[in-house]
């Protein structure tokens, strides 16, 4: 066993992280006995085993994640939602609402252009995603916008036990969730919207350099300010 | 005309270069907002952007894969890029070129990972200066890293050629027109084999030995070109300066 490259480094697609026998997880592959990275990401390296987060990508849907989507269409029974996934995801009556009186008119319930809380119920073989969006927390998000960033970063934006999250709230008193997809969706005063809203795109732009907590906070705090 | 031009003078060539150098490269990572992922590069006198996007829903549907994704390749000249003006619009050299580019990537893709799926490369000439086909596979792979798509490795790809008898590397546009051979190459470079391999004018069996061997040594060179350019746009000195 022997490491080719820093803990931590950025590393391109086809680049040797490895040699030997190794438990890896995901974003690598392997040739031979040498083990590469299959993406442009950076590398952890635990003690036994090795991954490599990527930097860029689309969302890949896992089941249990909570997502916020776009209706898109409506089909006889059901919508299908956008949520930044390589494939639109369906989201049946029975999985919406607790209680359904009538299922005549799907319009009435979620619009196209809602944007919808849900919880992802399952992935197919053949990688159909189906929500469902019964319980309290999810379900239609009125007011507020939401923001797009790339799904890889948003664990940044949650930060460390949820660092980055509790203090973008504490300080705009903002309403905040995030959808493990990238979606954000903010509700509160209209400046503090804009500025959560900036906090976050500097978040997804800087999300791989260290101190990323601490400048976000110095940056809102200049901004409250004013 | 051939008889005009001097190919070789005190062992240098038209432009200055040996034998086994390559043009001036310059590679830049996510030049667009709206792609998945973008590159643009500079190749001598060659300027080509190139943007992908997906992995999304392929169509048209009878097109789609139940195991994997599909790759589309498109290459376009802008009717501006070369000296006299190329009717703008798809040509027989164009869809070539796109089904050669799309050859050359596949292999070194991780298609598997997204059944019923296609991904998009556009790659768009806006100047041409030879050796296109080489700048635009070696552009949309790193626009491909870009936009996340998970693949085995880069594919770097560079000419060879044979201008007077001799071999040389990454030919220009007087050695393309008037030279005796021109043999574009993608390498795939961990596997060391070739995903593309073309051949214009004639080479004997000794010579496509050697071409084949320089071509490898300016793959590879073009390679750290690009791990260079990728890495780059993540390390922003500006931010850590701050």
């Amino acid at each position: 066993m022997e490491f080719l490259v820093k803990d931590r480094s950025i590393v391109t697609p086809g680049m040797a992280i490895a040699k030997g026998p190794f438990r890896y997880e995901y974003g690598v592959d392997k040739f031979g006995d040498t083990i590469i990275s299959s993406v442009l990401g950076i590398v952890y390296i635990e003690n036994d085993g090795v991954k490599v987060v990527p930097l860029e990508g689309k969302y890949m849907p896992k089941k249990g994640d909570d997502v916020i989507g776009t209706v898109v269409s409506i089909n006889p029974l059901s919508w299908d939602l956008d949520i930044n996934a390589p494939y639109f995801a369906n989201l049946h009556v029975q999985d919406a609402l607790r209680y359904v009186k009538d299922t005549s008119n799907l319009e009435r319930i979620f619009k196209v252009g809602d944007v919808i809380y849900a919880n992802v119920r399952d992935v197919g073989e053949s990688s159909d995603i189906v929500l469902q969006s019964k319980e309290r927390p999810y379900g239609k998000m009125k007011w507020g916008r939401v923001v797009k960033i790339h799904a890889t970063r948003v664990p940044r934006v949650i930060g460390k036990k949820g660092s980055m999250i509790k203090l973008l709230k504490q300080m705009t008193k903002c309403e905040i969730t995030v959808g493990q997809n990238g979606n954000i969706w903010i509700k509160g005063e209209r400046q503090m919207e804009d500025i959560v809203e900036r906090a976050i795109l500097k978040i997804d732009k800087e999300a791989h350099i260290p101190g990323l907590t601490d400048r976000i906070k110095k940056i809102l705090e200049t901004e409250l300010s004013r | 005309m051939e008889k005009d031009i001097k190919f070789f003078t005190n062992g240098k060539r038209i432009d200055g270069r040996a034998i086994d150098e390559l043009r001036n490269i310059k590679i830049e990572v996510g030049v667009f907002k709206r792609a998945d992922g973008s590159s643009y590069i500079e190749w001598g006198g060659n300027k080509i952007y190139c943007a992908v996007y997906g992995p999304r829903e392929a169509y048209p549907r009878f097109l789609q894969k139940s195991d994997r994704a599909i790759l589309k390749c498109r290459y376009n000249m802008a009717s501006f890029a070369v000296e006299e003006r190329k009717r703008p619009g798809p040509s027989r050299r164009g869809v070539e070129i796109g089904k050669v580019t799309q050859g050359a990537l596949e292999p070194a893709l991780l298609l598997e990972n997204f059944p019923k799926c296609m991904v998009e490369v556009n790659i768009e000439v806006i100047q041409a200066d030879a050796g296109t086909r080489c700048a635009g596979i070696t552009a949309a792979s790193v626009a491909l890293a870009n936009a996340g798509i998970p693949m085995k490795e880069l594919v770097p790809a560079c000419a060879a050629g044979k201008v007077e008898d001799k071999i040389v590397l990454d030919l220009c546009k007087e050695e393309d027109n008037y030279g005796q051979a021109d043999l574009p190459l993608a390498l795939l470079p961990r596997r060391n084999e070739f995903s593309l391999l073309q051949m214009d004018g004639d080479l004997t069996e000794e010579q496509l030995e050697e071409a084949l061997d320089l071509g490898r040594k300016g793959c590879l060179q073009v390679y750290e070109i690009q791990k260079e350019a990728l890495k780059k746009k993540y390390i922003t000195e500006d931010v850590l300066n701050e």
